[in-house]
């Protein structure tokens, strides 16, 4: 129990997938301009790495290495994803309306989301068991969640700001992402 | 209808090829990286184990500990790998020690990703140029029979176990001292346990000949004896007294599953012979551990097991091998699956040993 | 005559016009996160390369072949495949380098400067120019990582591809080699290059 903690503090607050691991870059500068779009944003990475991690880690255990077959990891990851996606799109339109129209204009753009890969390789590289990789998806989506927020509503703000007018836009959103890991530094240490 | 059949044909195509191709990558670069990553880790067990003719590696509680030994085949040092978390990333530590268990000889960080420029200095310290592994380098010859300390600003004395810690990056320090801490207390009483075994200068055996058991009568025609999960063959002569033991061991070679039936004399002091049930390595690399075509002799590698040493470890080695010794001459360009066999020998024989003549003890009262 | 200059148009265009760090925001991940070095900035730029003129090269000369319909997964496995390659190959060949970049080389399947340039160019164009504009593309990619990797490096640690430059008396600013210090300097990279080109509309 005490190590399924510790993934979940590290992956949201010492290690933040965004901040400080780099993972998820595009969708962090492309959708924090309003916090809404962020929130929902947030939470329909976090629902799609949860579920990834949990088929990435049986594909990886039964098929990969059940068979040797690790050379063929980052092929069968990327295409399973991909389906996985899709799949959970048709599922969503299908069962719930509401839900699909707060997440389905997201999902798509998932697929080519760096983070959702890199989950599939960070939970191989880290010799995680199923529960401790289903708990390391969610957390890191909830790390994604957290830093697409903030930067969201800092964006927010800065809009009233007076931003030098060629670091409009994503330098200035750099920069804050900047300020921001600087400010995650100061948990590491904490596990 | 001809519209999605063509879509199919397609993307498997395109499917088959990518995993063809990959196949045919993985062949040629798993040798590649797999010898690296055993080159990074011989490089530092000779380092930490200087001036060790043969390092041979022995399980001992589900630990894995390498032995050193000097020209004499006495152990002259006991390395170990560790590994636990620093400040914000994995360490992975050798930790060598000498024979006695009193202190360290050398150790060696294997992996880190602490704070470049401040936690990165237990590895090496750029802004020290005179010295840039003066951290690590503290440790060599340094006293273990009191836990290990550290200090901070004051001149450390290694016979009293201290350690000055790294200025900015004590928790960096206070780990690796705390990693190899623990470590010790576990590994000295698990060696400790079982040091009498398999150190040392073994009893020399006479070379014997004698029927050795034949792997077709597995496992029907061989009398069989199940101790615990244990299964072994006997071998009798006609007044029905043991000749021989055999058991079947496994263990992952190179690519594959390698399965082994092993003859063992009935006091399990040596090897009576060894034969591959079954194996599925690479053509030309890994199968010349059964049929070396660039030998004369094809079968040379499986031959030097008839009437080896096992009372201690069994030694991979490079030069000629002595059989007293244990020791067996390595395949060069297949070194990973002759070792892989040798390490599962190690740890099976101990293993089969222990459980048969415990059994054999309890119930013969000799 | 008239083809040669529109070649090098195409091989130009990556460099900075449609840089696709600086100007067009895409891979930006591996761009933060491999480049604490110039040296591995520039082996991350290399392995794009290569990813990108193979996979442009066979999407492009099989682009008749391919149906509209199954595109996008073709050309995924097709990149995917050339990017297990170079994985593999610098696990093979420099180790030192593929344990500094890590899992940041089997991302490159989903940096979208390739499957991009799949879609927007090697899908629809000969191969000659599809090869141009990849290798463009991707030699823009690699100079940009190069750049942002050496201002880290120098600032952070003194030296440039290992290389000591700032004097002995110099104290490296840490922050450049930590997580803050390559969201900062790609900040800044952004907006001076949104200043020059500005400067040079104008």
């Amino acid at each position: 129990m005490a190590n399924l903690v510790i993934i979940f503090l590290s992956a949201v607050i010492v290690n933040n997938y965004v901040l400080v691991n780099f993972l998820g870059i595009c969708p962090f500068v492309g959708v924090s301009k309003k916090l809404g779009p962020a929130i929902s944003m947030g939470m329909a990475t976090t629902f799609v790495m949860t579920l990834t991690a949990a088929v990435a880690w049986l594909i990886n255990r039964y098929i990969l290495e059940g068979l040797n077959l690790q050379f063929l990891q980052t092929v069968s990851f990327i295409l399973v994803i991909a389906s996985l996606v899709q799949l959970v799109e048709m599922f969503i339109k299908k069962v719930s309306k509401p839900l699909y129209d707060a997440l389905g204009i997201f999902l798509p753009l998932i697929t080519t989301n760096c983070a959702i890969l890199g989950i599939a390789l960070f939970l191989v590289l880290k010799e995680y068991n199923f529960i401790e990789s289903i708990i390391f998806g969610f957390s890191a989506g909830v790390g994604f969640t957290l830093a697409i927020v903030i930067m969201a509503g800092i964006r927010e703000e800065l809009e009233l700001a007076d931003v030098p007018e060629y670091f409009k836009g994503a330098p200035i959103t750099m920069i804050v992402a900047g300020c921001l890991a600087l400010a995650f530094m100061g948990f590491s240490g904490l596990i | 209808m001809t519209k999605s059949y063509r879509l199919i044909l397609v993307l498997t195509a395109t499917a088959v090829l990518s995993g063809l191709l990959l196949s045919f990558l993985n062949l040629h670069t798993r040798p590649l990286i797999e010898a690296h990553q055993d080159k990074v880790l011989n490089d530092a067990l000779s380092s930490v184990l200087p001036g060790c003719d043969k390092i041979a590696e022995q399980f001992y509680e589900n630990t894995q500990f390498y032995f050193g030994y000097d020209a004499q085949n006495n152990v002259k040092g006991i390395a170990f790998l560790t590994e636990g978390n620093g400040f914000q990333s994995k360490l992975r530590i050798l930790v060598g020690m000498d024979a006695g268990l009193t202190q360290i000889v050398k150790i060696r960080i294997l992996e880190q990703k602490e704070t470049p420029g401040l936690g990165t200095k237990i590895e090496t310290d750029p802004s020290s140029k005179a010295n840039p592994e003066w951290f690590p380098k503290q440790f060599d010859g340094l006293n273990i029979t009191n836990k290990i300390t550290y200090l901070k600003n004051q001149t450390p004395d290694k016979s009293a176990g201290e350690i000055m810690a790294i200025t900015g990056a004590t928790i960096s320090s206070k780990a690796v001292i705390d990693i190899i801490n623990a470590a010790l207390v576990e590994n000295s009483r698990i060696l400790n346990d079982n040091n009498d075994l398999n150190i040392g200068e073994c009893p020399a055996i006479d070379a014997v000949n004698e029927t050795v058991f034949d792997p077709e009568l597995v496992p029907e025609g061989a009398e069989i004896l199940t101790i615990d999960d244990k299964t072994y063959f006997l071998n009798k002569d006609d007044n029905g007294s043991v000749t021989g033991v055999a058991f079947i061991a496994s263990g992952e070679g190179f690519q594959s599953t390698i399965k082994v039936l092993v003859c063992m004399s009935p006091d399990f002091s040596r090897m009576q012979s060894l034969e591959i049930i079954e194996q599925d390595e690479t053509e030309g690399w890994g199968t010349r551990v059964v049929n070396d075509t660039t030998n004369s002799d094809p079968e040379w590698f499986l031959k030097q097991f008839t009437n080896l040493n096992v009372q201690k470890v069994i030694i991979p080695v490079a030069t000629t091998p002595n059989k007293q010794r244990g020791e067996v001459q390595s395949i060069s360009g297949a070194t990973v699956s002759s070792g892989a066999i040798i390490k599962m020998l190690n740890a099976a024989i101990q293993g089969y040993r222990d459980t048969y003549l415990n059994r054999k003890a309890n119930r013969y009262g000799n | 005559m008239a083809t040669k200059t529109g070649y090098s148009k195409e091989f130009i265009k990556g460099l900075w016009d449609e840089n696709p760090v600086l100007r067009m925001l895409l891979g930006l991940c591996p761009a933060l996160a491999v480049t604490n070095s110039a040296i591995n900035g520039f082996s991350m730029g290399l392995a794009v390369v290569f990813t990108l003129v193979l996979s442009s090269t066979i999407i492009s000369l099989a682009r008749n072949i391919i149906p509209k319909e199954v595109r996008i997964p073709t050309f995924i496995i097709v990149i995917a495949t050339f990017v297990t390659i170079a994985d593999k190959m610098l696990a093979a060949y420099v180790p030192d380098i593929s344990k500094a970049l890590g899992p940041f080389v089997p991302l490159i399947v989903v940096n979208c400067i390739i499957l991009g340039r799949q879609e927007a160019f090697a899908s629809k164009n000969p191969v000659g120019r599809s090869i141009i504009d990849a290798l463009g593309m991707s030699v823009g990619f690699t100079i940009t990582l190069t750049i942002l990797g050496a201002i880290r490096e120098l600032l952070g640690v003194g030296t440039i591809f290992a290389v000591q430059i700032m004097p002995q008396s110099f104290e490296p600013w840490m922050v450049m080699v930590l997580q803050p210090g390559a969201f900062l300097t790609l900040g800044l990279m952004i907006g001076i290059s949104n200043w020059l080109n500005a400067r040079r509309a104008k």
